[in-house]
């Protein structure tokens, strides 16, 4: 703790903001570290059962609504053989993870991958490095009763239905070596 | 990879994509999502406090922008309400629990984004249009029947009185007044009127059952149970925020009649033990023990908190709760016994049915939305310095920077937006009355930039953890005795200058002319 000063730059204090504050309840839900844009209804956020949590199922696309179950996910691995199941869950470093409202990274320890990402209001933006070796792979989540399948080009469209309507999203992917 | 959502289709999904991300600039991206987030976050500059409050601070005001959200794509939006798309300029709006958000969220946002709670209370209106009844739970896909009350009804009418006119409120009146007439008031149900809908609007209260009595009214929700006390106290708030509505609006027999069942509250205050207390079908009280009994969260006669919390639930009328408390002096001294009363029985045995009374200070929960209010009840009563006192210890104990830093269920920005207002140094105890009550302001100096273009100022000359108690008051440069201020002197742009000290100072705001008014005259 440090004292006060008067010179304060209030004109960035989105580095006062930490989404981990209360990530763990005490008897009730933990605090979902949500990346986001203000009242804009993509929350991201790694999903787990809170904090104490080492892995990471997915990370979602968005949320039904508060506390109201997840829409869509998307988990990258790499295929090392045929027997391997990297689709389960990944193990993250909690010190190697970087939780804003505005931007998220983590880091996959054994499969060694970086997730980067950026909130829009209806979108975001993830990027993947991925190790040299091994095959890379995307899993894709529903929550619902729901499907994925291909748009065309590089794209990708993911369905899912609930409550008697349904969330669709569309996604572009871009390749770098 | 990225990505859009759309509620109306895939095809709109991959337009929404294309309006947000033109281009594969990743970097850009981040300058935006910052920019946004930066520009929010500075409307409220702080000096002082340590780096630890302001993490809290401005993550608290962080947690009151996760919603409600905006689910509007390119002037259309689908409505849950009747499974259509509908074509609107205006941004809708969604997600959203009013018992929980309508004490501090809606209030917040009437103070920072009042153009977009117009737009909030519009997509009320809409949903009501849409569905034929105007929500308590707004979310996604459809009004939730979670908990109790028709509280969308107090904060029509708190926006109404804060000058957020910007939708069309007789419409809005005609869904509030549905809710009231032909709504079932019984937890977790959403329907029609029942029988004991018709007992309360007779007598004046919501019946309990006595301890082992069959339940007779199919209605009711098998594990939520009546919540006898916890409905009477709630519905006596609504149909008074109902009847001051319909006063603003010249309905004066609606006025009369709405705010008569306002005091229904002080048919379930039992003296002897001075609690809200259960009565059965035929007026006689039941014996219970208010700190344990009702079952799972005390759900036969109160709602996920026990006797000692409900107490406290008559926020449109505390000067009415103190004179049946017996007077100021009384009221002061079983407000302290709330803090201090001990739990009668060992913390893991309470939790196990009282699972959301968490954050315990005697038998006071800061866990739970019902005690928000609380600790700013001794500024009615002549102690603002007990007030002063007791908020700056909650907020110490129980909102850290720590991944424990909060004490029970956020909701969704809705116990965050306390957060908010507490650090700031005030709170609106009685949504539904433009004013605010004074706490004490963990900052030396904060200030709000109003939509309007002005600036609001809060000065506590020396404020810190020892400095906690408010020795003397400024509004505008004139000497403020009140511990109380309007919305308006938010909206002109006034200032409040207090100096701090760390004794407190008993006799600041202890006038009966000092208190924050009523609702109730």
């Amino acid at each position: 703790m440090t004292a006060c000063s008067s010179n304060i730059d209030n004109e960035s204090n989105i580095k006062y903001v930490d989404p981990n504050i209360g990530a763990v309840g005490y008897l009730l839900h933990p605090m979902r570290p949500n990346i986001q844009l203000p009242n804009q209804p993509v929350r991201m956020h790694p999903y787990r059962k809170d904090y104490l949590d080492d892995q990471i199922a997915f990370f979602t696309l968005s949320m039904v609504s508060h506390r109201e179950g997840e829409l869509f996910g998307v988990l990258p691995g790499v295929l090392k053989d045929e027997n391997d199941t990297w689709s389960v869950k990944q193990t993250y470093d909690h010190d190697l993870e970087i939780l804003r409202p505005d931007y998220y990274a983590s880091y996959f320890v054994n499969s060694e991958i970086r997730t980067e990402y950026v909130p829009g209001k209806k979108s975001g933006f993830f990027r993947f490095t991925f190790p040299s070796e091994g095959d890379k792979k995307l899993k894709f989540h529903v929550n619902h009763d729901g499907s994925w399948k291909g748009g065309g080009g590089n794209s990708i469209i993911g369905t899912e239905e609930f409550g008697g309507m349904k969330a669709y999203v569309y996604g572009d992917f871009l390749y770098k070596r | 990879m990225f990505m859009a959502i759309s509620y109306i289709s895939a095809d709109q999904a991959r337009k929404n994509l294309k309006a947000e991300i033109p281009q594969w600039k990743f970097n850009e991206l981040k300058e935006q999502a910052t920019s946004i987030w930066n520009r929010r976050l500075a409307q409220i500059k702080v000096e002082g406090g340590t780096e630890d409050q302001r993490s809290v601070f401005y993550t608290s005001l962080y947690r009151y922008y996760e919603r409600m959200v905006n689910i509007s794509e390119d002037g259309k939006y689908y409505s849950a309400y009747d499974h259509t798309v509908h074509t609107d300029d205006r941004d809708f709006y969604t997600d959203d629990w009013v018992w929980d958000t309508y004490l501090a969220q809606h209030p917040l946002r009437m103070i920072l984004s009042p153009a977009m709670e117009a737009d909030i209370l519009q997509s009320y209106v809409r949903m009501y249009e849409e569905g034929g009844w105007m929500p308590q739970f707004p979310i996604l896909y459809k009004d939730k029947p979670a908990m109790h009350g028709f509280h969308s009804t107090i904060v029509f009418l708190d926006a109404y009185r804060k000058g957020i006119r910007e939708f069309d409120i007789e419409k809005a009146y005609e869904g509030m007044k549905k809710n009231a007439t032909d709504a079932t008031m019984i937890p977790w149900v959403n329907g029609e009127l029942t029988a004991l809908d018709i007992f309360y609007r007779e007598n004046g209260y919501f019946p309990a059952l006595r301890s082992g009595e069959k339940e007779s009214i199919g209605e009711v929700h098998w594990f939520e149970k009546r919540q006898s006390v916890a409905i009477t106290l709630a519905h006596s708030y609504d149909d008074w925020a109902l009847g001051q509505m319909a006063l603003e609006l010249n309905k004066q027999d609606d006025y009369n009649y709405f705010n008569s069942q306002a005091a229904n509250y002080r048919n379930l205050y039992c003296s002897k033990s001075s609690l809200m207390m259960p009565k059965d079908a035929d007026g006689n009280w039941i014996d219970i023990d208010p700190k344990f009994d009702g079952g799972p969260g005390g759900r036969d006669y109160y709602d996920e908190n026990n006797g000692y919390t409900y107490a406290w639930q008559t926020q449109h009328d505390i000067h009415g709760l103190i004179k049946l408390m017996g007077g100021r002096e009384n009221f002061v001294n079983k407000l302290d016994n709330l803090f201090r009363e001990d739990l009668g029985r060992t913390k893991y045995q309470f939790f196990a049915k009282f699972a959301d009374a968490t954050g315990l200070v005697g038998q006071f929960s800061m866990g739970n939305e019902p005690s928000f209010h609380i600790p700013y009840l001794y500024n009615y009563a002549g102690a603002p310095w007990k007030t002063q006192k007791r908020i700056r210890f909650l907020l110490d104990a129980w909102f850290q920077n720590s991944i424990f830093g909060i004490p029970g269920d956020e909701d969704g920005g809705a116990m965050t937006s306390f957060v908010v207002f507490s650090f700031l140094g005030f709170y609106p105890v009685t949504p539904g009355l433009p004013i605010y009550t004074l706490g004490s302001p963990v900052f030396e100096r904060v200030s709000i930039d109003l939509e309007n273009g002005n600036i609001f100022t809060i000065i506590a000359k020396n404020s810190s953890k020892k400095n906690k108690y408010i020795q003397s008051a400024k509004l505008n440069g004139k000497t403020l005795n009140k511990v109380w201020f309007t919305h308006d002197d938010i909206l002109n742009g006034g200032t409040i200058e207090l100096v701090m000290g760390s004794f407190p100072n008993k006799e600041w705001g202890a006038s009966i002319e000092a208190a924050p008014p009523s609702g109730i005259r």
